[in-house]
């Protein structure tokens, strides 16, 4: 869902900013400012990084507003901040192929530091093994809850080859998981006894 | 999670596959995992502020559209010249971007002089600018090119070996007058003056194990051309350039047609700007009316007492840049070029000391907020030179787009080699070490500092600038006379230029020192077997 207020809308936002109003680019800033940092967190799991990172996001945004000319905003700034987070990772030497947390081979004390690392450490197993944008799927839909259809309008693809994507993703993950998380949760292992 | 929402995840996917519902129960532990697993996120509001009022901060560059195909020489004469004239403002505005004002001035603020805006550093893969041995052809020591280039031929270093052997040697620079500087045959080169360098800093260790080396981007685009392509329209008197193809504009100036009057010189290719005096608005005509008169020539020297103090020249400086709207937002704090008064306290006739006219207020170019320095050590960046007569700026250079690309490279790890080589004079030694009695002539070294480097890489005619992490050696003890050295000893850190400098301390080992003055002349003339001989020459394996 794009900015929607009985002042101005979201295109009336950006074509202000593109003349140079800063109080317009200060709006879109207010209402996408936590979304893309959330999406930024759970590609980095760590406060600093994301700081880091979502400050490059809007700059490049602000920086960079005249060259927007698409028909999403929401979009744009979502590849900006993917393609930012992937350079991040990237420039250093050792993670030329790493796109986010996701992809770091070892980071057992990194994990340790962070809420729930038991639980994330199971779960990196899991998303270690998928394409970058099956993650950001993962990531949008179960932890930031969006729609199908936002996640879509973020991806800049359509709404059933997002469905798509996520069932081949699930498909991909499922057998594995549900042993993993057995493993990690015992209380599951119940559930997966009544299912069975 | 809420019964709903599963639900609806679920409801969403079985709308698109049906044949899901079959594996629901397995579906429902992974939604309600894949969901319970949601890490808690650290946010802090007053970060989110602060971004936000950081934002608000910076320029925001404006598409400016210009469409040279409409132009039509006998019609829109006029019109063309207004174009030109735009096309000039945008010259400064490609090099140096927009930076709108509340005034609405266009200023020759440097868009990309932001340091925050972090996106004008491409990250390149590691090794991304090939080996970097071959920055050593510009440092101090000399390499046989560059001998050449400073007018010095292999004859005039010609010298005899011990064997008879003829051989030559980068003699010129072993006495530290380094490269650029021009040598004539008859010049005396001083005798190896004997310093020890010695390390009495703290303790340190270097654990990074690689870093970035920044190299600078010129910005070069199509504006070169397309300012060509229009300039095309006029009848330049004498020539017609068409008759010229692919044509493209490397530099633009400007004049200030008024006493103490500037020339504004904008080199499009190197994307950079130079400022300095308009010659002949800066002219003393009474000194010029001295002739031979010695006296009447002493009475425009600079004296000592003549020097503004550093916070004046600072002010002056200062006041400069901000009545051109130059942007130091990429510059760290500026400085006062005092080298010279080193010298001068050495000289046992102050009175007749001669007085650099021009003070030098140095900004150091700030990269990723660490300092930018030369291989000397001394502050590199923007350099504000003030005519010391008229209490003016006459000359900046130095003021450069923070545009950059950076790539890694590995790091020397191992400390005492490091202290070892600085201790030999480092990068840019200038002073053979020929000390023979203890403690004799000991120049101490504090506790080095991170920096980057300036340096250049010529090749094919053309220059890269690059910037490479360095430690840099204060100079903290020296003796009391006699010290004509750096004020820094400076070493890279990349591990294969430190390399590179200790293979080259080794051949340095190979030289024996001069025990007095000798011209190179007679070097070349070929002293053999005597006492005077300056150099023993091995053969080069």
């Amino acid at each position: 869902m794009a900015i929607e207020n009985v002042v101005q809308t979201e295109n009336e936002l950006i074509k202000l900013a593109q003349t140079g109003d800063r109080s317009a680019f200060a709006k879109l800033y207010d209402f996408y400012m936590r979304k893309i940092y959330d999406f930024v967190y759970y590609k980095t799991m760590q406060k600093e990084q994301t700081e880091d990172i979502v400050s490059q996001i809007f700059l490049k945004a602000w920086k960079n507003i005249n060259s927007y000319q698409q028909n999403s905003f929401s979009a744009w700034l979502y590849t900006i901040a993917r393609n930012t987070v992937i350079d991040f990772y990237r420039q250093d030497k050792n993670n030329r192929n790493i796109d986010d947390f996701w992809d770091l081979a070892s980071n057992d004390d990194l994990l340790a530091k962070v809420n729930n690392s038991l639980q994330l450490q199971k779960i990196k197993k899991l998303m270690i093994n998928l394409k970058s944008e099956e993650r950001d799927i993962i990531i949008m839909r179960f932890w930031l809850d969006l729609s199908f259809k936002e996640i879509a309008e973020r991806l800049s693809k359509n709404e059933g080859a997002i469905k798509m994507s996520l069932k081949r993703t699930l498909d991909k993950i499922k057998g594995e998981a549900l042993w993993s998380l057995i493993i990690a949760f015992p209380q599951i292992e119940n559930i997966w006894k009544k299912m069975s | 999670m809420e019964k709903n929402e599963l639900e609806n995840i679920l409801d969403e996917l079985y709308h698109f596959y049906p044949e899901l519902k079959q594996k629901e129960q397995e579906l429902i532990v992974l939604i309600k995992e894949m969901k319970s697993s949601r890490p808690e996120i650290e946010f802090d509001e007053t970060f989110a502020r602060n971004l936000r009022q950081r934002l608000l901060k910076v320029p925001v560059k404006e598409t400016k559209k210009f469409n040279f195909n409409i132009m039509n020489k006998k019609i829109f004469i006029a019109a063309g010249s207004l174009v030109v004239i735009s096309l000039l403002f945008i010259v400064a505005i490609n090099i140096f971007g927009p930076n709108k004002t509340d005034d609405n001035l266009w200023s020759i603020t440097p868009l990309f002089n932001n340091k925050e805006e972090e996106s004008q550093i491409a990250y390149l893969p590691s090794g991304s600018f090939g080996s970097l041995s071959d920055l050593r052809m510009t440092s101090g020591d000399a390499s046989q090119e560059e001998m050449i280039t400073t007018g010095v031929s292999k004859d005039d270093l010609t010298a005899v070996s011990a064997e008879g052997k003829v051989d030559y040697s980068p003699v010129a620079t072993a006495v530290g007058m380094g490269a650029g500087m021009n040598i004539d045959a008859r010049m005396i080169l001083p005798i190896y003056a004997g310093f020890d360098y010695k390390y009495s800093g703290d303790e340190f260790n270097l654990e990074q194990t690689s870093a970035l080396v920044y190299r600078r981007l010129k910005n070069e685009n199509s504006l070169g051309r397309d300012l060509a392509r229009t300039l095309n329209s006029f009848n330049f008197p004498g020539i017609n350039l068409d008759t010229f193809s692919n044509l493209k504009v490397n530099s633009i100036s400007f004049g200030e047609d008024k006493e103490q009057g500037l020339l504004i010189n904008f080199e499009l290719k190197e994307g950079s700007l130079y400022i300095y005096e308009n010659w002949e608005k800066w002219r003393i005509a009474e000194r010029e009316a001295c002739g031979s008169n010695q006296a009447c020539w002493d009475r425009f020297r600079i004296r000592i007492e003549d020097v503004p103090t550093d916070s004046e020249l600072i002010t002056v400086a200062n006041n400069f840049l901000s009545e051109h709207k130059i942007d130091l937002a990429n510059y760290g704090e500026p400085q006062v070029d005092n080298q010279w008064r080193t010298y001068y306290e050495y000289a046992e006739d102050k009175a007749n000391y001669y007085i650099p006219e021009q003070a030098t207020v140095i900004y150091p170019i700030l990269i990723e907020d660490k300092p930018v320095r030369d291989q000397s050590g001394n502050y590199s960046g923007l350099r504000i030179g003030i005519n010391l007569f008229f209490n003016k700026v006459s000359s900046l250079n130095g003021l450069i787009p923070y545009n950059y690309e950076a790539s890694a490279y590995d790091l020397e790890t191992d400390s005492a080699r490091i202290i070892a080589l600085a201790e030999k004079g480092g990068w840019n030694r200038n002073f053979y070490n020929i000390s023979k009695e203890e403690n004799k002539n000991i120049v101490e070294l504090g506790t080095p500092e991170f920096s980057y480097v300036q340096m250049w890489r010529y090749k094919d005619n053309t220059s890269v600038e690059l910037f490479v992490p360095a430690l840099i050696f204060p100079v903290t003890k020296r003796p009391e006379i006699g010290y004509y050295g750096n004020n820094y000893v400076v070493l890279p850190l990349v591990k294969e230029l430190i390399d590179d400098i200790e293979k080259e301390e080794q051949n340095w080992n190979m030289l024996r020192p001069l025990d007095s003055p000798v011209s190179i002349n007679a070097i070349s003339e070929g002293l053999e077997g005597t006492s005077t001989m300056p150099v023993e020459i091995k053969a080069e394996e």
